[in-house]
């Protein structure tokens, strides 16, 4: 029972962690913006995704997530397949300009997520949620808590619509759901 | 014990087949154990560093979605790997994301190790660790440990092979061995037993037979040839051993014939030398009796010689007697006494009375001449007399009689040798020259001398009255000092001469031109000179110019 007790204690705690002031955190957020950014380095953008050689790997917020912070932090010191990152956010399906990764809040109401899916089908954007059913829908990822840890579903028939290619690895970690 | 170097050639043969054997497998075996250990170390080594790789490689996606049941389910797949004993993936802070330990019950994972790489533990197990990549990024560490007892089971189970192969080998080469060495051992065994028999029996007739064309197979032919020399060698030896007999036994009855011979030859050579010794002593005879005769033919000469002159004395004598006017001094006297009466008157008064003193007077002068004449003649004769006495003494001389030796003018010498020739020379009509060097008396045998000198006048009288020219004969006789040890006497004529072919023969015994010679004049002369240590020298200008006799004699100061 020690040995398992001392296991499970080493185990990641998926969403609270014990901070250095004694308090427990929530991590959804600052694990969700890092595997936002690992998604980067898992999923594979045709080349003309990108404007130019120079072009950074943009990654938008549409509506609002405290996850922002941790992306900027993140894209301050890490790159994407060797391109800078840059981190944008929008406030409305119409600000919504080209980019590699699009996280749709859950903040967004479901017609705007709907608005949003059809605005970027077919444009080399993998769309991530984190509402039931998203990847349903024609999201190509969509975030969902499990056993206290945030795990993810792929669609991965509709990321081929986006002409992305998503690592097996990523497939392996991932729970399969198929569209609606 | 023996050295290794007296064991038979069989055991010699085993033992190499043995050790090159065993030393061959134990170090292939040991070599096979080796490089086995070797490979399986590094084999496993390569393995789980594959495996840590592709297993870490599985975990990244779990490493960056902090999948930990993921990660659990890729190290799980180490089941089907029953050797390794633990296994921990680390993230890329270090800490423990997941963990695999067959064994069940308490494990606490270690830290994460600093070093990357694989390393031997001295428990016996094999760590890798592995950094864990994704997209060149280090996102974890992977970390696996083996158990190599498995190996050193599989090194135990090898050796034991090794072993067992190892004795199996051994037990079969000493058996192969036994049969294979005989190839080898056998001719030589048989070789030797034959070298021995060969070396006991002396029988060269004996041949191996050679069973392979390999080196035994030649050392065999050689062995062979070999005997066949010795063979052929003893056979000559024998037959040289048969002729040697054969003329040893020739030589020995050829020796003793030639003993027998020789023992013949030495009664010869014995009775050879008895009559040698007869001969010698008949010799001895003849020659005394030769020497004898010379004596006496030197004797009859010399004073044959003189008895000439005494002859001529005598006759001289003897015809002045009867050329002497005895008969007138008779007729004298019967006158006185016819007239005795009156022989005052017959004196004065008769014719023939009155010329008697006047004829006594000359009577008496004719007496006291003829007196004169006749007691030179006898004074001469007597001379000459003496010097027969003194040749017959001399020639006693040579029968061992020593001479007289005397201090004697040289000059006096000749001159009463001359006087010994002068009727002779007189008669001849030999002018006479002296040249007499001025030299002191010596000492020597001076009958000697004047023998020699009478017979030096003598050749030289009758070689003059050859000559026809009665004018010219001249005798010159002349001495001289040669040196401060010697003296010569010359006794040069201007006779007949003497012919150069005749010049070197004139001293030997019996050789003469005279009719009347006996060929023993000159010759004694030139003994009687050597005799008184000098010597006797002639030299002519040929027939017809003279002689020159030359009598070298050692000068003696008196």
């Amino acid at each position: 029972m020690l040995a398992l007790g001392l296991a499970c204690a080493c185990q990641h705690s998926a969403l609270a962690q014990q901070g250095t002031d004694g308090g427990f955190v929530n991590r959804e957020y600052p694990l969700k913006a890092l595997f936002l950014y690992n998604f980067g380095s898992y999923v594979e953008w045709p080349p003309d995704s990108f404007s130019s050689e120079q072009a950074p790997f943009v990654i938008g917020v549409l509506g609002s997530a405290p996850l922002e912070r941790t992306l900027r932090d993140l894209a301050a010191t890490k790159t994407i397949g060797g391109r800078k990152i840059l981190v944008e956010s929008y406030s409305s399906v119409a600000t919504i300009k080209p980019c590699q990764i699009l996280f749709v809040a859950r903040s967004v109401n479901p017609q705007q997520q709907r608005m949003a899916l059809a605005r970027l089908r077919n444009q080399h954007v993998l769309i991530v949620g984190e509402s039931a059913g998203f990847a349903g829908q024609g999201g190509s990822v969509n975030f969902f808590i499990e056993s206290n840890k945030i795990r993810f579903e792929i669609n991965p028939e509709s990321a081929r619509q986006q002409h992305l290619k998503i690592s097996s690895k990523l497939l392996s970690l991932a729970k399969i759901v198929e569209g609606n | 014990m023996k050295s290794y170097k007296d064991f038979t050639i069989t055991a010699k043969l085993r033992l190499l087949v043995v050790l090159a054997v065993g030393i061959a497998l134990l170090f292939s075996c040991v070599a096979f154990v080796a490089n086995h250990v070797y490979t399986i170390r590094s084999s496993m080594v390569a393995q789980m560093t594959a495996l840590a790789s592709v297993l870490g490689s599985n975990c990244t996606a779990a490493l960056s979605f902090e999948d930990a049941n993921a990660a659990d389910e890729v190290l799980d797949s180490l089941r089907q790997q029953p050797a390794v004993e633990f296994a921990c993936i680390y993230d890329a802070a270090g800490r423990v994301f997941a963990s695999y330990h067959p064994a069940g019950g308490a494990f606490l994972p270690p830290r994460v190790p600093a070093e990357r790489g694989h390393r031997f533990g001295d428990g016996g197990y094999l760590d890798v660790v592995a950094p864990i990549k994704h997209q060149g990024q280090a996102v974890g560490t992977i970390y696996i440990r083996t158990s190599m007892s498995d190996l050193d089971e599989q090194i135990l189970r090898y050796v034991g092979i090794a072993a067992v192969v190892t004795l199996f080998s051994l037990a079969s080469s000493i058996v192969l061995s036994l049969r294979l060495q005989r190839v080898i051992s056998v001719p030589i065994l048989n070789l030797a037993k034959a070298a021995q028999q060969v070396s006991v029996e002396k029988n060269y007739f004996l041949r191996v037979t050679k069973t392979a064309n390999d080196e035994l197979g030649v050392l065999y032919d050689q062995f062979n040839a070999m005997l066949e020399q010795i063979q052929q060698a003893e056979a000559a030896i024998q037959r040289s051993h048969d002729e040697l007999e054969v003329k040893i036994e020739h030589r020995t009855s050829e020796l003793s014939r030639a003993n027998k011979d020789l023992n013949c030859e030495v009664s010869e050579r014995v009775r050879a030398e008895a009559e040698l010794v007869v001969i010698h002593q008949k010799l001895m005879e003849a020659a005394r009796r030769a020497g004898m005769a010379e004596i006496a033919t030197g004797i009859l000469h010399n004073v044959g010689n003189v008895l000439n002159s005494i002859n001529v004395s005598a006759s001289l004598a003897t015809d002045r007697m009867k050329q002497s006017r005895f008969k007138d001094l008779v007729r004298a006297v019967q006158l006185v006494e016819a007239h005795a009466d009156d022989l005052g008157t017959y004196m004065t008064a008769d014719p023939k009375g009155k010329q008697l003193p006047a004829f006594l007077a000359l009577l008496a002068r004719s007496f006291s001449e003829e007196r004169a004449d006749v007691v030179r003649e006898l004074d001469l004769l007597t001379a000459k007399v003496h010097h027969v006495m003194t040749i017959v003494a001399t020639q006693q001389s040579y029968a061992g009689v020593s001479g007289i030796v005397e201090t004697v003018d040289i000059g006096t010498a000749i001159d009463d040798t001359l006087k010994l020739n002068s009727a002779s020379l007189d008669r001849c009509h030999v002018s006479i020259v002296r040249e007499y060097e001025d030299l002191p008396k010596v000492r020597m045998d001076k009958q000697k001398v004047i023998q020699i000198l009478f017979n030096l006048l003598n050749n030289a009288k009758e070689s003059l009255a050859e000559c026809p020219n009665q004018q010219d004969r001249k005798l010159i006789l002349r001495t001289m000092r040669e040196d401060a040890n010697s003296v010569s006497i010359h006794v040069v004529d201007n006779g007949v001469g003497i012919p150069p072919e005749n010049i070197t023969r004139i001293f030997s015994h019996g050789f003469t031109t005279k009719k009347t010679g006996h060929g023993f004049g000159l010759h004694s002369c030139s003994n009687a000179a050597n005799e008184l240590g000098g010597s006797l020298q002639a030299s002519s200008d040929g027939v017809g110019k003279g002689a020159t006799f030359v009598l070298t004699l050692p000068y003696q100061p008196a």
